[in-house]
């Protein structure tokens, strides 16, 4: 395979192990907009275990993973209880502290960023893909798969149903994080350096967006909309310089024709065109 | 010194005020949070100074011209990412308001460049020297017109009809237009005051530190969510005492701990106010977690 190919295959593969690892917090209905600071989490921690302590690089992932989970553990812990709104604003505010952290810490020389991590192969990124696949397969056949489903469908109901759904959603916000630290420890050892910029808003926002392009229903909706939107900036150059731009508009103009994603049933099935006099001003609930 | 820094702080926490007061006003009317207003802030900051650079037009009609732009940019934001956006969807619109967020940041850069831009002084010879502390000419603006924009939407929230309106259509939007209110006129009035204020605010910030950068939207949106976690959400009150409360914090730890550590400890005190009091300091229906 040439370097080209090869570079090509980590990135998509890095990408799409963020979209899978995204969606499975998202397929219990708990959007975070911080998702990045489990990567910078996952790739911090592997890259000083890589650099300083000499660990190998698997190693140091499970470790990133690990430590990447306990952060998702406790951020979830804090914020599923809340609503959606205040789920999105603490995520936001944990991802700008940790950002604010790292580039505060001499240790991995803040601002300035770590250099030196290799190590990331295609093998390597196809297995944990592949091993991310096998869970998500599993998952979505089995008793918890469907709670995770019945708690984004109607969270009053699973409770009512007897689901722990405080639990179940830590529990899947845990997962999803460690996943993502997985990610970040892979792309901190193929981009072989990591500055806190790496882990901003702009790449929070397009891990969701990988999410809501492919649809949140199937999980294969988020790796195909991963796939998409990290080959297209490859083979189109022009893209570059608007990337911005496009990525914006597409948030809008997707938000308006399919909420849904491009993959999985909206309700009544189909493209639905927005309403110019919209049915109802605002749905009370309770 | 202590006076001068206390001075400052509510300087800035009343032009923190003016968006977070835009961000509560949306919040009330329709639920939601409209993320893009901290860029619609910058952008009308920018164009503001552009104005106030290119033509050489006294400060208050770059002002005017600044909230207007706001205003509009509010309402364009509107459409763009509430008025058609499925309301099945809650994460729809905050995702639509961050991209449009993305959009207006790169439009700024791409027609007007990435590099900061240079606020000029306004009233530089006036000094109000006050014994304790002394105020600038600058700085009484900015204290004048971010007072005059609050008091002026109290007194309209409070005493118009359309204010009554609003208000009406906060507490509850069904029955307000079963009663005959235009719900959603009011909503795209609360759309357009929401972003005067922010355009004001945008200009009176570049105002108060002498320059705007086109990065400036992001970090606008992420205090106002501060301030209004902390006064609670859609709580006119609690997001003005908020909003002083975090300006104070952050000038005193400027002045006598160190700048690295404001946006921390007002991100920690965020997060132990989200854990003990989720409805927020000032915030009083205690239902907030069913409401929101």
């Amino acid at each position: 395979m040439s370097s080209f190919n090869e570079a090509v295959v980590l990135q998509v593969g890095i990408n799409v192990l963020l979209a899978l690892g995204y969606w499975i917090a998202v397929s219990t209905g708990k959007y975070s907009f911080g998702h990045t600071a489990f990567m910078a989490i996952g790739a911090y921690t592997a890259s000083i275990l890589t650099l300083n302590f000499s660990w190998s690089l698997p190693l140091a992932m499970g470790a990133a993973g690990v430590t990447a989970a306990v952060a998702g553990a406790l951020i979830g812990w804090m914020a599923l209880r809340l609503s959606l709104l205040y789920l999105a604003i603490i995520t936001f505010v944990f991802s700008q502290l940790v950002n604010l952290l790292i580039s505060q810490w001499d240790y991995v020389d803040g601002a300035s960023g770590m250099v030196g991590m290799t190590g990331t192969t295609v093998p390597l990124v196809l297995g944990c893909v592949l091993l991310v696949v096998g869970y998500l397969v599993l998952l979505s056949r089995s008793r918890l798969g469907l709670a995770h489903k019945a708690i984004r469908e109607d969270e009053r109901a699973a409770m009512a149903s007897g689901l722990r759904i405080t639990r179940i959603a830590v529990g899947a916000f845990a997962t999803s994080a460690a996943v993502t630290g997985v990610a970040g420890a892979l792309s901190a050892h193929q981009l072989m350096v990591i500055t806190p910029e790496l882990f901003g808003p702009h790449q929070a926002l397009v891990i969701i967006l990988y999410c809501v392009l492919g649809g949140v229903e199937y999980f294969w909706g988020a790796a195909i909309g991963a796939i998409v939107l990290s080959l297209l900036p490859i083979y189109f150059d022009w893209l570059n310089e608007w990337y911005e731009i496009v990525y914006g508009l597409l948030f809008v103009a997707l938000m308006i024709v399919r909420p849904q994603g491009l993959i999985g049933r909206g309700g009544d099935g189909g493209i639905r065109l927005p309403r110019l006099v919209p049915r109802r001003e605002r749905e009370s609930v309770g | 010194m202590l006076a001068q820094q206390l001075f400052n702080g509510l300087l800035l926490g009343a032009t923190f005020c003016l968006v977070a007061l835009g961000f509560n006003l949306v919040v009330g009317a329709m639920d939601r949070l409209n993320f893009a207003l901290g860029e619609t802030a910058m952008l009308s900051a920018v164009l503001g100074a552009l104005i106030m650079t290119e033509t050489r037009v006294p400060f208050l009609v770059s002002f005017a011209a600044a909230t207007l732009i706001g205003g509009g940019v509010a309402v364009a934001v509107y459409y763009v990412s509430f008025r058609f956006v499925s309301a099945d969807f809650p994460t729809a619109s905050i995702l639509s308001s961050l991209g449009c967020g993305l959009v207006l940041t790169a439009a700024v850069t791409k027609a007007f460049g990435s590099h900061q831009r240079s606020v000029p002084d306004v009233l530089s010879g006036v000094r109000l020297d006050l014994g304790a502390f002394t105020v600038s000419g600058a700085q009484l603006v900015i204290l004048l017109l971010a007072t005059l924009l609050t008091a002026g939407l109290y007194v309209f929230l409070e005493r118009t009809p359309w204010g009554t309106a609003i208000r009406a259509v906060s507490d509850d939007a069904t029955m307000s237009g079963l009663l005959g209110v235009p719900v959603q006129r009011v909503i795209l009035l609360t759309f357009a005051l929401s972003g005067v204020l922010a355009g004001a605010a945008g200009l009176l910030t570049g105002l108060a530190y002498h320059s705007i950068s086109p990065f400036d939207g992001f970090t606008t949106t992420l205090t106002a969510l501060m301030i209004i976690v902390l006064g609670g959400l859609g709580s006119v009150t609690g997001g003005v005492l908020a909003a002083l409360l975090i300006g104070l914090i952050q000038t005193l730890t400027v002045a006598y701990l160190s700048a690295t550590l404001r946006d921390l400890i007002v991100f920690i005190l965020v997060g132990i106010v989200l854990l003990v009091r989720p409805q927020g300091l000032f915030g009083r229906n205690a239902g907030v977690l069913e409401r929101v």
